[in-house]
């Protein structure tokens, strides 16, 4: 908390800031990548929205009161390009008419091509039964499987409550389960 | 049918938080160079709102003066008054010109009309021209003692 205290204000000291920020960029780029990589699969998409969350966090860092944690501030950035993303995406693709590759298909041909996957085959049935589930949920799932957040620190990014929380997770468990039900 | 040992496996991996393998991986040295590209990024969209301030400013000050947003569409406002007025305007000279001229060549009614006898004697614009400045109370007076 300390450290983190300190990092807060050498932020907002315009002399030691640019410095600070890239001591930022160091502490807080892999589990960001993480959390973006889980939501939209794609290495270079992952890139391409991690540098923009670091962008705006540096064009914002000027209203960041220090209310909230930094890695707290800086999910909450990441999720919201992660889904502004897949929005964005859902709609190039319904305006070009293009293949839905949301779909349980598309998500196996994906990741069989991605060279940046090594996942095997339950690996992959897994993904797609992730990437079936609303965004939102999805994103919940994420949290907690992979990253093992706390509900307490998820309500924080989120801003959902944790009660909520844990019944969209409970939610997101039993259609996964039921998925590799179906292809038993 | 039985789940597979692998799925089995996947199935338990709900109920406990996973361990160790993730089946996605980065480039090599991608988080190595990662801070360097974010900064250089910065760098780059600062120095593109920058120049688009610049731009802004160089057209501003090229003109005269500055001019506020609000009298700019003030200006507006009345351009397009003022554009509505004119073609107005041409419409009307327009279909007067076209009026009269149809009017010249039709012959004038003359059933009716006692007191107006002398008009095809006169120029018809000059009897209109009258015509039209001649006060209600007037026209009726005119009326009633050619009666």
């Amino acid at each position: 908390m300390h450290y983190e205290q300190d990092l807060i204000q050498r932020l907002s000291d315009p002399a030691t800031r640019e410095q600070a920020f890239g001591t930022l960029v160091q502490k807080f780029q892999e589990p960001l990548y993480w959390q973006i990589r889980h939501m939209v699969l794609d290495h270079y998409d992952t890139d391409d929205i991690l540098q923009n969350v670091f962008i705006k966090a540096w064009q914002g860092l000027d209203n960041f009161r220090g209310d909230s944690r930094l890695s707290t501030w800086l999910y909450r950035i990441a999720s919201n390009e992660c889904l502004n993303f897949l929005q964005r995406q859902k709609q190039t693709r319904l305006s070009l008419s293009l293949t839905d590759d949301s779909t349980s298909d598309g998500i196996r041909l994906q990741l069989e091509s991605d060279p940046y996957f090594d996942g095997d085959e339950t690996e992959i049935q897994l993904q797609q039964a992730i990437q079936s589930l609303p965004p939102k949920q999805r994103q919940v799932f994420n949290m907690k499987y992979f990253q093992e957040l706390r509900y307490e620190e998820m309500s924080e990014i989120l801003g959902t409550s944790v009660g909520a929380l844990k019944a969209s997770y409970h939610h997101a468990v039993n259609k996964i389960t039921a998925f590799f039900k179906q292809l038993d | 049918m039985p789940m597979t040992t692998d799925k089995l496996h996947t199935h338990r991996m709900m109920q406990t938080p996973p361990q160790g393998h993730s089946p996605f991986c980065v480039p090599d040295g991608y988080f190595a160079s990662l801070q360097s590209r974010v900064m250089d990024s910065i760098k780059q969209t600062e120095n593109r709102q920058k120049q688009a301030t610049q731009t802004t400013t160089t057209c501003r000050t090229s003109s005269a003066q500055l001019v506020p947003a609000r009298s700019r569409q003030g200006q507006r406002f009345w351009m397009r008054i003022a554009a509505a007025a004119i073609f107005t305007g041409i419409f009307s000279v327009v279909g007067t010109t076209l009026y009269r001229q149809h009017t010249d060549d039709t012959p004038l009614p003359t059933d009716n009309i006692t007191s107006m006898s002398s008009i095809t004697d006169i120029e018809y614009n000059d009897d209109l021209l009258d015509y039209a400045m001649l006060s209600n109370s007037d026209i009726a007076y005119y009326l009633t003692s050619a009666e």
